[in-house]
C-alpha cells in the first residue's frame, strides 16, 4: 500500500513533463482539458514555494495527494553530479500527522515542525483555491464572474 | 528533512532555529489571533461543528474550514483534513468541468 502510493505520487510528479511553463491559464474555462497530474503540477508550484525560495539546482514539489496525504519531493545533484531524490509522505490520521520517509522510517510530527506543517497546508489550501481554482477559500464561491 | 519556515531551505534536519518567513509569520499571527478572539472552547459547539462538518465530504469541503477554538489548531487532525478535503474537492470539480467541456 505504502509503495503504491509512492509510485503513483512519483508518476504524478515526474511523468513526461518536467516544466509546467507551457501551461497557461485561459481567461475563460481556465481549467479546461487539464488532467489530474497537470492540476497537481499547478498546485505543487504553489506548494513548493511555501517554505521559502527553492535553492538553485533543486527541484521541489509539495502537494496534497488526497484527503489525508501530503507529498514532499525534492531532487538535486549530489557531489558526484548524480540526481538524488527525497520523498516524504505526510499522512494525517486520527492520532496526528505521520511522517513516512524512505527506508520505512516513521514518526509523528510534533512541536515546531507540526505547527509549520499545519500552517503550510492552510496556506496551500488558500493559495491553491484562489490561484488555481479561482475559489474564495473562505466561502468556496467561484471568483470567476 | 524537517519542515521549517526558513527562507532558505535545507533538506537536512539540522534542528537549528530558522529565521522567520514573513509570509508564514503572517498566517501564524492570523491563526493565533483567530483563536484568541474565539469564544472559550465549548464542547457542545465543538461536537456540533464536528457533526456538521463530518456529514459528508462534499458538504464539509464546501463549508469554509474553521480553525479549532483551540489555540493550537494545527494539532487537530480534523482541522488539517478539512484543508486537504477542500483542496481535493476543488480539484475534483475542476476535473469534472474539464471532462464536461
Amino acid at each position: 500500500m505504502s509503495s503504491k502510493i509512492f509510485q503513483k505520487a512519483y508518476q504524478l510528479l515526474v511523468g513526461d513533463d518536467v516544466s509546467t511553463d507551457w501551461l497557461k491559464m485561459p481567461k475563460k474555462r481556465a481549467l479546461k482539458s487539464l488532467t489530474e497530474r497537470e492540476l497537481l503540477s499547478l498546485e505543487s508550484e504553489i506548494g513548493a514555494k511555501l517554505f521559502g525560495p527553492v535553492p538553485e539546482g533543486r527541484r521541489r514539489e509539495f502537494f496534497c495527494f488526497d484527503e489525508r496525504t501530503w507529498i514532499w519531493h525534492e531532487e538535486w545533484l549530489d557531489a558526484n553530479k548524480k540526481i538524488a531524490t527525497s520523498t516524504v509522505r505526510y499522512e494525517v490520521n486520527e492520532t496526528g500527522v505521520l511522517k513516512v520517509q524512505e527506508g520505512a522510517r516513521y514518526s509523528y510530527l510534533e512541536g515546531e515542525e507540526l505547527r509549520n506543517f499545519g500552517i503550510a497546508i492552510r496556506m496551500y489550501y488558500e493559495q491553491v483555491a484562489r490561484q488555481v481554482y479561482h475559489r474564495d477559500p473562505t466561502t468556496g464561491q467561484s471568483l470567476v464572474q | 528533512m524537517q519542515i521549517s519556515n526558513q527562507n532558505t531551505y535545507t533538506t537536512r534536519p539540522s534542528g537549528e532555529v530558522f529565521e522567520s518567513n514573513p509570509e508564514i509569520d503572517q498566517y501564524r499571527q492570523e491563526a493565533l489571533g483567530y483563536a484568541a478572539d474565539s469564544q472559550p472552547a465549548n464542547p457542545e459547539n465543538t461536537d456540533r461543528r464536528r457533526t456538521e462538518f463530518g456529514a459528508s465530504t462534499v458538504a464539509a469541503a464546501e463549508t469554509a474550514p474553521v480553525p479549532s477554538v483551540n489555540e493550537t489548531w494545527w494539532e487537530d487532525p480534523e482541522v488539517l483534513i478539512r484543508f486537504s478535503q477542500g483542496t481535493t474537492y476543488y480539484r475534483g470539480q475542476a476535473l469534472l468541468e474539464s471532462q464536461a467541456a
